[in-house]
C-alpha cells in the first residue's frame, strides 16, 4: 500500500486497493514509471459521469467514446442512448465502467513496465563482521 | 493475463445481462401488433423527436428475418444488435476468463 500512497496519492477506494496489489511486487523504479504511465492512461470517474449527462441535451454515448468503446458510442449516438434507457443504465453504472477501464489499463501498464524496466536481480547481502 | 476485481466482474455480468434481456424482450415483442405502450423516455419527457424511435420494432423485425421492414423501422438496428451482442459476449468471456485466474507476479487474495 505504501507505494501507491507514495506515487499515486490521488487514487482512493477500490482503485487504490487494486493498484496497490499490482504495485506490491514492483521495485521503486518500476513503481515510479508505472505511476507516471498509469496516470496518463486512467480515466476519471467524474468525467465519465459528466459525459454521460450530455445525453440529456441530445448527445448520447460520449462517455462510451471516452472509455474507448467506439461501437457502443456510435450505437448510443444513433439511438439517443437507446431512447435514454441506456443513458440511465450508465448513470447507475458509471463507476464500474470507469473502474473496469482503469483496471484493464493498470494491468496493461504493469506488463509494459515489467517488460521495459526489468527488476534488478536480488542483491546478495554482503558479509559483515570482523575479518581480522 | 487479465485480472479484474470481484466487484467489476459482477457488474460486467450484470451489464451483459441487461443488454441481452433488452435485446431478448425487443426480439420477443411482436412488431406487427399495434403499439400498446411506448418505452421511449424522450417521448415521455415531451421531446418532439427521438433518434431511437422504431428501434424496438426494428429488432422485432430482425428476429423474424424481415430485413426490409427492420431497416425501414430503424436504419441502425443491425449495427446496434451486432454491437450489443459483441459487447455482451465479450463482457461474459472476460469475466469467465478472470475467475480464479492468478496472474503471475501479482498477489491476489482468494
Amino acid at each position: 500500500m505504501s507505494k501507491v500512497i507514495q506515487f499515486l496519492p490521488e487514487l482512493d477506494g477500490d482503485e487504490q486497493v487494486a493498484v496497490a496489489r499490482i504495485m506490491t511486487s514492483m521495485s521503486e523504479e518500476q513503481a515510479e514509471q508505472f505511476a507516471h504511465v498509469y496516470r496518463q492512461r486512467r480515466k476519471d470517474e467524474s468525467a465519465t459521469l459528466l459525459l454521460t449527462l450530455l445525453a440529456f441535451i441530445g448527445v448520447a454515448g460520449v462517455n462510451r467514446f471516452y472509455l474507448g468503446q467506439i461501437g457502443m458510442g456510435l450505437a448510443y449516438l444513433l439511438t439517443a442512448g437507446f431512447c435514454l434507457i441506456g443513458t440511465i443504465i450508465d448513470l447507475f453504472n458509471y463507476k464500474s465502467l470507469a473502474a473496469r477501464f482503469n483496471e484493464q489499463k493498470a494491468m496493461e501498464t504493469a506488463e509494459l513496465i515489467r517488460g521495459a524496466f526489468p527488476a534488478p536481480p536480488p542483491s546478495i547481502p554482503e558479509k559483515t563482521g570482523d575479518t581480522d | 493475463m487479465k485480472w479484474m476485481g470481484e466487484k467489476t466482474r459482477y457488474t460486467s455480468v450484470l451489464e451483459a445481462m441487461v443488454w441481452l434481456a433488452g435485446l431478448g424482450l425487443m426480439a420477443w415483442s411482436d412488431p406487427f401488433a399495434p403499439a400498446r405502450f411506448d418505452v421511449c423516455l424522450f417521448d415521455a419527457l415531451g421531446a418532439p423527436f427521438c433518434p431511437g424511435e422504431g428501434l424496438g420494432h426494428a429488432i422485432g423485425f430482425l428476429a423474424r428475418a424481415e430485413w426490409k421492414l427492420a431497416l425501414e423501422s430503424h436504419m441502425a438496428a443491425p449495427m446496434v444488435v451486432a454491437v450489443l451482442l459483441h459487447r455482451s459476449v465479450s463482457l461474459i468471456i472476460q469475466s469467465i476468463r478472470t475467475i480464479s485466474h492468478d496472474v503471475q507476479g501479482y498477489s491476489i487474495p482468494a
